[in-house]
C-alpha cells in the first residue's frame, strides 16, 4: 500500500495544495480589499453581510470582507496588528479604547467626518462621547447599553409578590429575593434561586458607585484608600453576602455549564440578574414560546445612595496601518448608519446610537422595556475601562480578591487591600 | 497444573472482557449524549433538568447547522489542511528517523537529544514569534501557513526511530552486501516494513492536525481559511448560545473521521512476518 | 524575524553535514548520507522551532510587552528569571508547579497502565479487535471544543452525570468537581483530580495504539522458545513482553510525562473562571499564558517561565532515559 505510487500520489497532492494557497493568495491581490471584524454569532453574520451588501453595490470595484472571531477578540486584533495584518474596520469594545490608544494602532476619524459630510448629530451624545479624545475621534458607536436587573415576572406572580419599583433599595432586593428562594418541590435542595453570584467585574461598578464609592481616585492612577475604601468594600461584600450570609444567590459555579447566568435566568432557576441589553435577543425568543416574562429594572440602590449605572458601548474603528484610509472610513461610517443599525434591530443585541432610530424602537416596543434601558442611559456613567489603558490590570486583581473571599473564605477586605497595593505597584513600575 | 492454568485463564479472559466493556462504555456515553444534545431544542439543552434523551428529535439541527455557518467550507480547509500535513510529516519523520536509527554519524546520539529537546518547549511562547514569521513570508491566512508548522513532528520521528530500531537488521544486512544504496534500503526495505507504525503516524498526524485550535485561529481571518476545529467554536459566542447546533456540527465533522480511522485500522497493526530469519 | 530565521536554518544544516564531513573516511560516505536524510526535518525545525525558541530566549532577557507600541523593550537581565522564583506572584508558580507534577505523576502511570491492559487483550481478539479500536480511538476524533462542553456536562454537580450517578446510589452528592477550591489530601485540588480522569480518557486509546503496535511486532519465535522454555503466561509477559516493549514504553513515557507538564488548554477550558482567579489550581502553562496576556502582559516574562519550564522537564527526560532507556539492541 506504501508503494511508491502512493507516495507520489501524496506528494503531488501536497503540491497541489501549495499551489492553489498561493493561487488564491495573488488573485486577491489586484482588487482592492476592506476587511472587517466583529465578534457576532452566526445570526448576527447574516445580518452584518446583509449591510455589507449595500456597501458592495456602491463600490463595485471593491472586495469586502466580513470576519468573524469567535474569541479572545482582543488578542486576536492586537496580535494581528503586531504582525502588519489588522482588519481594516474592526468593532471596538469602549473599554478596550484606551489601550488601543495607547498601541497607537487607531486612525483619526475626524477629518474624515467633516470631508464626508458626516452629521454627527444623529449619534446618542454619550456614546459618541466615548471614543472621543480632545480634538480626535477613534470609532464611531453602533451600540450602546446600560446594566440594568432583569427579572422574571413569571416567577414574582407565583409568588405573589409586586415587582421591583424604579427606587427599590438593597433592602429591597435582599427581601425579594429571599421571597423567590424557593424549594419548589421540597426534596431539602433549593430549585430557584433570588438571585446570582456574579463575580465578574464588568457587573460591579454600579453597586460600588450607588455606594459612593469607586475602584480609582478621580485621575485613575491610584487604587489605594478606593478600591479597598469602605464604601467599596461594603459594596462588594453585600454582593458577597447574598450568597454566603443569604443564601438567595444561586451558586456561581452551576452557571458555566447551564450557559451561565443567561441559561439559568432563562430556565427559571434565577429570578433576578444584573445584565445588559444582550441578553434581549435570547428573551425575546423564549418570550414568544411563553416560556419566560422579562421584566427590567434599574439596579437596586443603597438608602441614601445615588442612583447611577453603567453604560457600555461598541464603535466601529479603523486600524491605523489600513492601506485604504479613506475607503475604511466610508466603511466605519456606513456601518454606523441608521439603515445598518435598523438591520441590527431585528435581533436587538443593544440600543442602537442613532438617536431617531431609538426613538423608533421606543415608540414601537410594546413591553416598554426598551423605554427603560434608555432612561437609564441617563443615570450611566462610562467604565473605568474607557478612561484608563491599564483597566485589565484593575479588572483582574480587583477578580482575584473577589474569587479569593467567594471561594477561599478569606476577608475580602484584606484581599481588596493586598490588590490596590499590588495595582499601584505595578502602577508604579509602569509610569515613566 | 494444566487444569488450574485454564481455569485461572477463564477468569482473566472473563475479567477482561468486563474491564474492556466497561472502558468501552465510558467511551461511548459522551459521544451518546452529544448526539442527544444536539437533537434537542435549545431550551430543553439550557434547561435545568438532568435530560438525556431529546423529548422529540430535531432533526433539522443538523441541515440547520450546516448551512447557518460555511460548514462544508470549514470542512474542505480541514481536509486540505490535514491531507497535506500528513503528507509531508510521512516524508520528513521517516527521513529524519531512519538516518538516526540506521546511519551512523558523528554527533548523532547528541543530535538526536537535540530533537528531542525541542518537544519539551511549551508551544504558548513560540506562537508570537512564529506568527511574525509566517507575516513576513507572506503566508497570512493561506493554506501555507495552516501546513508548513506541523509539516514536521519530532514526535513522529522519536516513534518512528524507536520502531525502526526494533526491525532486525538481517535483511538489510544482505542487501547492504548486495551493494544496495541508502535510498534503496530505505525505500524498499524499511518503508515496506513499517506500515503499521507508518499508518499510526499518518493516523496520529492526522486526528491531532483535524483538532488544531488556538493556531488556525491565529493564522486565518476570513471565514473562508478557517478549519473546522475554529468553525465549530463559532457557533457558540459570548451573546449566542446555540449549543444543540454546536453539537450537531460536531458530530457531523466527526463522521468523516471515523470513516478514516475505521478503514485505516487494516493498515494498523498488522503484524510484521518474519519468516526465515535465524533466532 | 524572517532573516534571522533563514540563517539560523542555514547554519544548523550547515553545522550537520559539516560535522558529517568530519567522519572518517571510511563511513563518510554513510555520514554524508545520513545528513541528506536529516536535511528536510532539519529545514522545518530550523525554520519553526529554532529560530522562534531563539527569539523566545532573546526576549526573555528584556521586557517585552505584549501591547503593540508600549515603547522599548529594555534590557532587564536575569530579572524576568528571578522574579518567576521570587517575584510578586511567585507563590502562584510555585503552586503551579506542585500541581503539574501532582496532574503528571497521576496521569502518565495511569493512562499507560490502562494502555497497556488494553493491548494486551485486544491483541488476543480476532475480528472484534477493530471495532474496539475504533471505540477506544472515539476521544482522539472528536473536536476538542465539543468534549470539553460534554465533560463539563458530565461534572455538573447539579444535572451533571457523575452526581447523578452517585445520587442514584443513594449517596446526595453535589459535587463541585470542576469548581471546588477543596484540597485532596491537603495538596491536590479537586478540578485537577476531574481533569486528570477526563485526560485518561482522552489519552489511553492513543497510547493503546501504540502499544499495540508495538505488541504485534514482537516476532512470534520469541514466544515460541519461551514456550519451549516452558514459562508460563506470566513469566512470558515479564520477561519476554516488558523488555521487549521498553522501546515502545519509554517513547509513551517520555511523550507523555512532557505532554502532561505542559498541560493548559483542558484547565483553561474546563475549570470554573472563579476557581481559576484564585490561582489555586494553576499549571505551569497556564502560569505563563498568565504571564503574557492577562496579569503582567509581559512577553519577557512570560518567555523567562517557558525556559524554566523547559529546564524542569529537559532533567525529568534525561533522568527517564537514564533509568529506562539503555538501548534495546538485538
Amino acid at each position: 500500500m506504501f508503494s511508491e505510487s502512493t507516495h507520489g500520489t501524496k506528494v503531488l497532492f501536497v503540491i497541489t495544495a501549495f499551489l492553489s494557497g498561493f493561487c488564491a493568495g495573488c488573485s486577491r491581490r489586484d482588487i482592492p480589499v476592506l476587511r472587517v471584524a466583529n465578534w457576532a454569532g452566526p445570526e448576527e453574520i447574516a445580518i452584518e453581510e446583509k449591510n455589507l451588501d449595500d456597501f458592495r453595490e456602491t463600490h463595485p470595484d471593491l472586495r469586502v470582507v466580513l470576519e468573524p472571531i469567535p474569541r479572545d477578540y482582543k488578542q486576536k486584533i492586537l496580535t494581528s496588528v503586531a504582525g502588519r495584518t489588522a482588519p481594516d474596520v474592526f468593532l471596538l469594545d469602549a473599554i478596550n479604547v484606551p489601550e488601543f490608544l495607547q498601541a497607537e494602532v487607531l486612525l483619526n476619524l475626524k477629518p474624515f467626518i467633516a470631508e464626508l459630510g458626516v452629521d454627527i448629530r444623529q449619534f446618542h451624545p454619550t456614546a459618541f462621547a466615548i471614543a472621543q479624545r480632545n480634538n480626535t475621534l477613534y470609532a464611531l458607536p453602533k451600540d450602546f447599553t446600560p446594566l440594568v436587573m432583569y427579572y422574571n415576572k413569571k416567577l414574582f406572580d407565583k409568588a405573589g409578590i409586586r415587582y421591583p419599583s424604579s427606587d427599590w433599595t438593597w433592602d429591597d432586593f435582599v427581601e425579594l429575593a429571599r421571597r423567590l428562594t424557593l424549594d419548589l418541590d421540597n426534596d431539602g435542595r433549593i430549585d430557584q434561586y433570588g438571585t446570582v453570584a456574579q463575580p465578574q467585574f464588568s457587573t460591579w461598578a454600579p453597586w460600588v458607585w450607588s455606594n459612593r464609592g469607586d475602584f480609582l481616585d478621580a485621575s485613575g492612577e491610584k487604587a489605594t484608600g478606593y478600591l479597598d475604601g469602605e464604601a467599596t468594600v461594603a459594596a462588594l461584600q453585600f454582593l458577597l453576602d447574598l450568597e454566603k450570609k443569604h443564601h438567595v444567590a444561586a451558586d456561581s459555579a452551576v452557571m458555566k455549564s447551564l450557559g451561565g447566568d443567561l441559561g439559568m435566568f432563562l430556565s427559571g432557576r434565577v429570578a433576578m440578574a444584573v445584565s445588559g441589553h444582550w441578553w434581549m435577543p435570547q428573551i425575546k425568543g423564549l418570550t414568544e414560546e411563553n416560556e419566560v416574562q422579562a421584566g427590567i429594572a434599574p439596579i437596586p440602590v443603597p438608602s441614601d445612595g445615588e442612583h447611577v449605572t453603567i453604560l457600555y458601548e461598541a464603535g466601529w474603528a479603523v486600524a491605523r496601518q489600513t492601506r485604504h484610509p479613506t475607503l475604511a472610513a466610508e466603511l466605519a461610517i456606513h456601518l454606523s448608519n441608521e439603515t445598518t443599525n435598523r438591520r441590527r434591530c431585528a435581533q436587538g443585541v443593544a440600543i442602537p446610537a442613532n438617536l431617531a432610530l431609538s426613538r423608533e424602537i421606543i415608540d414601537q416596543d410594546v413591553s416598554g422595556l426598551e423605554k427603560v434601558f434608555f432612561d437609564e442611559v441617563r443615570f450611566a456613567r462610562e467604565p473605568w475601562g474607557a478612561r484608563v489603558s491599564h483597566f485589565s490590570l484593575l479588572e483582574k486583581c480587583a477578580e482575584e480578591a473577589f474569587a479569593a473571599a467567594l471561594l477561599l473564605n478569606r476577608d475580602l477586605r484584606k484581599e481588596l487591600h493586598l490588590a490596590a497595593q499590588r495595582i499601584d505597584a505595578e502602577l508604579m513600575k509602569r509610569s515613566p | 497444573m494444566k487444569g488450574s492454568q485454564a481455569g485461572v485463564s477463564k477468569i482473566t479472559t472473563v475479567a477482561s472482557f468486563v474491564f474492556l466493556g466497561l472502558l468501552a462504555l465510558t467511551m461511548l456515553v459522551p459521544l451518546v449524549w452529544m448526539i442527544c444534545t444536539s437533537l434537542m431544542t435549545r431550551s430543553e439543552v439550557l434547561g435545568g433538568t438532568l435530560s438525556v434523551l431529546p423529548k422529540v428529535p430535531q432533526w433539522q439541527n443538523y441541515p440547520k447547522a450546516l448551512t447557518i455557518l460555511p460548514f462544508w467550507r470549514f470542512f474542505l480547509n480541514s481536509v486540505i489542511m490535514t491531507g497535506s500535513v500528513v503528507a509531508l510529516q510521512l516524508a520528513i519523520c521517516s527521513s529524519a528517523a531512519y538516518a538516526f536509527a540506521r546511519l551512523r554519524f558523528p554527533g548523532r546520539r547528541k543530535l538526536f537529544m537535540l530533537y528531542l529537546a525541542t518537544l519539551m518547549v511549551p508551544p504558548v511562547v513560540t506562537i508570537i514569534p512564529a506568527f511574525l514569521l509566517i507575516v513576513e513570508l507572506g503566508w497570512n491566512n493561506s493554506f501555507p501557513a495552516l501546513i508548513a508548522p506541523f509539516a514536521g513532528s519530532v514526535w513522529g520521528i522519536f516513534l518512528l526511530r524507536q520502531f525502526f530500531l526494533g526491525l532486525p537488521r538481517d535483511i538489510e544486512d544482505a542487501a547492504r552486501i548486495d551493494g544496495a544504496g541508502e535510498l534503496t534500503i530505505f525505500f524498499r526495505i524499511i518503508l515496506p516494513l513499517s506500515k503499521p507504525v507508518l499508518a499510526t503516524l499518518a493516523v496520529f498526524a492526522a486526528t491531532s492536525t483535524w483538532q488544531e485550535f488556538l493556531w488556525p485561529l491565529i493564522v486565518t481571518d476570513s471565514m473562508d481559511m478557517r478549519p473546522i476545529s475554529v468553525g465549530v467554536a463559532l457557533y457558540a459566542t459570548q451573546y449566542e448560545l446555540s449549543p444543540h447546533y454546536q453539537m450537531a456540527a460536531a458530530v457531523a465533522a466527526m463522521i468523516p473521521m471515523l470513516a478514516v480511522f475505521f478503514f485505516a485500522q487494516r493498515y494498523l497493526v498488522r503484524g510484521i512476518a518474519l519468516t526465515g530469519i535465524k533466532e | 524575524m524572517l532573516l534571522f530565521a533563514f540563517s539560523l536554518t542555514l547554519v544548523l544544516a550547515a553545522a550537520v553535514v559539516g560535522l558529517a564531513a568530519t567522519a572518517k573516511r571510511a563511513s563518510r560516505r554513510e555520514a554524508l548520507c545520513a545528513s541528506g536524510f536529516l536535511l528536510p526535518s532539519l529545514v522545518y525545525l530550523g525554520l519553526f522551532l529554532a529560530a522562534p525558541l531563539a527569539f523566545s530566549l532573546y526576549m526573555a532577557f528584556h521586557k517585552w510587552s505584549i501591547d503593540a507600541g508600549a515603547g522599548s523593550n529594555p534590557w532587564v537581565g536575569l530579572e524576568n528569571f528571578s522574579s518567576v522564583f521570587t517575584g510578586a506572584r511567585s507563590p502562584y508558580f510555585w503552586r503551579a508547579l506542585l500541581n503539574t507534577a501532582l496532574y503528571t505523576f497521576l496521569h502518565v502511570p495511569a493512562s499507560l497502565a490502562i494502555a497497556l491492559g488494553v493491548a494486551i487483550i485486544l491483541n488476543h481478539l480476532g475480528r472484534s479487535r477493530r471495532f474496539l479500536q475504533t471505540i477506544f480511538f472515539l476521544p482522539n476524533l472528536c473536536l476538542l471544543a465539543a468534549v470539553a462542553v460534554v465533560w463539563r456536562w458530565m461534572y455538573n454537580p447539579e444535572i451533571g452525570l457523575f452526581n447523578g450517578l452517585l445520587r442514584a446510589f443513594g449517596v446526595d452528592a453535589r459535587i463541585g468537581w470542576l469548581t471546588s477550591p477543596k484540597l485532596i489530601g491537603g495538596v491536590l485540588p479537586l478540578p485537577l483530580l476531574s481533569i486528570v480522569v477526563m485526560a485518561i480518557w482522552m489519552s489511553f486509546g492513543v497510547q493503546a495504539v501504540i502499544y499495540l503496535a508495538g505488541l504485534r511486532s514482537i516476532p512470534q519465535t520469541y514466544y515460541d522458545a519461551a514456550r519451549v522454555d516452558g514459562a508460563n503466561r506470566w513469566q512470558t509477559f515479564r520477561h519476554v513482553t516488558i523488555p521487549l516493549l521498553k522501546p515502545t514504553t519509554l517513547f509513551l513515557l517520555v511523550t507523555s510525562v512532557i505532554a502532561s507538564f505542559q498541560v493548559f488548554t483542558s484547565i483553561y477550558v474546563m475549570v470554573d473562571e472563579t476557581l481559576l482567579a484564585t490561582h489555586r489550581a494553576d499549571v505551569l502553562v497556564y502560569q505563563i499564558y498568565d504571564y503574557a496576556w492577562i496579569s503582567e502582559r509581559n512577553l519577557g516574562l512570560a518567555s523567562a517561565l517557558s525556559w524554566i519550564l523547559f529546564l524542569i522537564v529537559l532533567s525529568v527526560t534525561i533522568v527517564q532515559f537514564r533509568l529506562v532507556g539503555r538501548e534495546v539492541n538485538y
